[in-house]
């Protein structure tokens, strides 16, 4: 009951509401425009918000997150570009309803449905987030490697069509998290002499380099600077028709969520399973499936806004990101000094409440913003990417700039975007590499403890791995593993092809 | 295997990513070794060395799979290739490297020229690079965003610029 008044408390708190309604204005340009994403922006954020209390900066990141994954639906309806990844699926069904002049209610069922999908994500966070810390609390270091481990492998095998390419992603990124000083014994890994590496490869330059300037790189190798907006007319839509998919909406956010929380697999995966349920379980669709049915964009937006509670579960939990987006969560907590883990609801209860606030009311300005600016920043989107791209580099810089206020991080930034462009250009997936890059110092302090504990017992192999939720979790990861090596899903078509 | 097929199995890019990565792996595997040997009474449940060494047997055991599915591929492409001729899509890449090249610049010009002079700078050169023609949009967008970027980092949000 104290937690609800909390939550709602926030509803009322008109500073809070202001910085959410800031954030989520930011995500829905962030969100609609293509070449900008949300984990830019909220990478950027990161920066920006180093300074600021955690409260504010969180229900500013909170906007962003919630409103950025729907309004990518804004552009793929209109442009066919996808503004963000989760907005893949709703191109299939949302851009031929706007070829034939109904784009306005596109939008509309597009807007409706991502508050649909992203209260019911934030509600089921809120009612399994502490069963599962409980769980978690009973994990030995080996446990917290373990579950590092798995979200890694599940990451690295879900995010590539390649089985090597994305652990060898994730591979990457752990030796890049060891860069710098050790911090048990404390003397210098993988420096080289370097002085300024001897404080580890910052997360956030990291970050704004690989989503940031990459993404700058990867539009200009492509050349496509310009693109195509549907019209927008408006078209009264009845209510009662708008809400005939609620509860067909209700599974897909099911869906959703649980695809979200299962590290790694995110918006894309979740969008395109409900997707494909919903061309099996929807008799007599509006309009065949790929012609503009509205089925398609509601399964497509209900799930893939479900995502956000369900990555913010292992994230809140078990310290372990679902996505990109929740792995700068992350390291926004960090930055904040606190812990997120099996004991941050105990004792951050605060902070767990204004994350469910903020996801709730950016719930709400998704609809807010959806309905009311959504069709009328058509024009915003066909901003010339020649005159958008140079801005955002500035932007790179200054936010990989601002945390440490070293010039080092700058440098850092434009490395890890060429290395980011250059990995895209491999296929070889980012995700991993940027929850390594996070997960890396944990897992590395986590196994050591592990193997020191045990180095004192006589059976040291049953003292690694003698116990139930150990054994439960190297099988899960072994699993994960083996289901997918080359040679056992050689015939099974992949979710991303 | 003659040596006109391993040359092929050589060009593809898999193969050849597989033996960067293995000897990236080598490396750190040796480096992790040799200084956890070297140093004094250091045991393995404390060695900061553990880590890059489990990383880098990993390392190696996803680089020979890699390889695999390289030499895999190879296999199956030739096997279709009679038929099918692969569609590549064109990469600007003369545009990429000038960006790069360009941004390097400006990232030295901080330090001599200062954060507000080489940002205009910067965004001029890029806007007409990348086709803007019209003057007026050039000296104001580029002025303003400056302008702007100016006063919602240093003076809104107190963020330091470099």
């Amino acid at each position: 009951m104290e937690s609800i008044i909390d939550v709602f408390s926030y509803f009322i708190d008109i500073r809070f509401q202001f910085f959410v309604l800031i954030g989520a204005t930011a995500g829905l340009f962030v969100g609609a425009i293509p070449g900008l994403s949300v984990t830019m922006a909220t990478a950027l954020l990161v920066s920006i918000t180093y300074s600021w209390n955690a409260l504010d900066a969180m229900a500013t990141i909170m906007g962003v997150f919630v409103v950025g994954v729907f309004s990518g639906a804004i552009s793929a309806i209109l442009i066919n570009i996808p503004g963000a990844p989760s907005s893949v699926v709703t191109t299939l069904d949302g851009y031929p309803l706007a070829k034939k002049g109904r784009s306005y209610e596109a939008l509309k069922y597009a807007t409706v449905y991502s508050f649909i999908g992203t209260t019911f994500g934030i509600l089921v966070l809120w009612v399994i987030a502490k069963p599962i810390s409980n769980v978690a609390l009973k994990f030995t270091p080996m446990d917290s490697f373990l579950i590092c481990l798995f979200g890694l492998a599940t990451v690295g095998t879900l995010t590539s069509k390649s089985f090597s390419k994305g652990l060898m992603s994730a591979m990457i990124g752990l030796i890049l998290s060891m860069i710098g000083i050790d911090s048990v014994m404390g003397t210098p890994r993988l420096t080289f002499g370097i002085q300024d590496l001897q404080a580890g490869i910052g997360t956030v330059p990291a970050l704004v380099g690989l989503f940031g300037f990459a993404e700058v790189l990867t539009v200009i190798s492509e050349g496509n600077l310009t693109a195509q907006v549907a019209k927008v007319e408006k078209n009264l839509i009845n209510t009662r028709n708008m809400l005939k998919y609620f509860p067909q909406s209700i599974y897909y956010a099911a869906i959703g969520t649980f695809v979200g929380a299962l590290p790694g697999a995110g918006g894309p995966v979740a969008a395109f399973l409900a997707y494909g349920q919903a061309t099996k379980i929807t008799k007599n669709p509006t309009a065949p499936f790929g012609e503009g049915a509205v089925e398609g964009i509601v399964a497509s937006e209900t799930a893939n806004n479900a995502c956000i509670g369900g990555a913010l579960i292992p994230m809140l939990t078990l310290a372990i990101p679902g996505d990109a987006v929740t792995a700068i969560i992350l390291s926004v907590f960090y930055v904040h000094g606190l812990q997120p883990g099996p004991m941050f609801i105990q004792t951050n209860p605060e902070m767990f409440h204004v994350i469910l606030a903020g996801g709730l009311i950016g719930a709400i300005w998704v609809l807010i913003l959806g309905l009311g600016l959504g069709p009328k920043i058509s024009k915003i989107i066909n901003v010339p990417k020649r005159l958008l791209l140079p801005v955002v580099t500035v932007l790179c810089v200054i936010g990989s700039f601002s945390g440490n206020n070293r010039m080092f991080d700058v440098g850092l930034m434009f490395a890890f975007g060429i290395l980011g462009f250059f990995m895209r250009r491999l296929e070889y997936p980012v995700a991993p590499l940027t929850l390594a890059l996070v997960l890396g110092g944990t897992m590395d302090a986590n196994f050591r403890r592990a193997i020191s504990l045990a180095s004192s017992e006589s059976n040291k192999l049953l003292a690694l791995f003698g116990r139930p939720i150990t054994i439960v979790l190297l099988v899960l990861t072994i699993f994960v593993l083996v289901s997918n090596l080359p040679f056992l899903r050689n015939k099974e078509k992949k979710v991303f092809d | 295997m003659g040596n006109n097929e391993k040359r092929q199995y050589l060009s593809n890019s898999k193969v050849k990513e597989s033996l960067l990565f293995i000897t990236i792996a080598i490396v750190i595997l040796l480096y992790s070794l040799i200084n956890h040997y070297t140093t004094k009474d250091l045991q393995w449940g404390l060695s900061p060395y553990l880590f890059p060494l489990l990383v880098s047997v990993f390392m190696i055991s996803i680089s020979i799979s890699l390889f695999v599915e390289g030499i895999k591929d190879e296999k199956l492409r030739k096997k279709e290739e009679i038929n099918k001729v692969e569609k590549k899509e064109k990469v600007y890449w003369k545009e990429v490297i000038f960006v790069i090249f360009i941004s390097l610049v400006y990232y030295l010009a901080m330090d001599i020229i200062g954060f507000i002079f080489s940002t205009t700078l910067f965004l001029v050169i890029l806007f007409v690079f990348l086709g803007e023609r019209r003057k007026w949009i050039l000296v104001l967008i580029s002025l303003s965003t400056t302008a702007i970027i100016y006063f919602i980092f240093s003076v809104l949000l107190h963020v330091m610029l470099p």
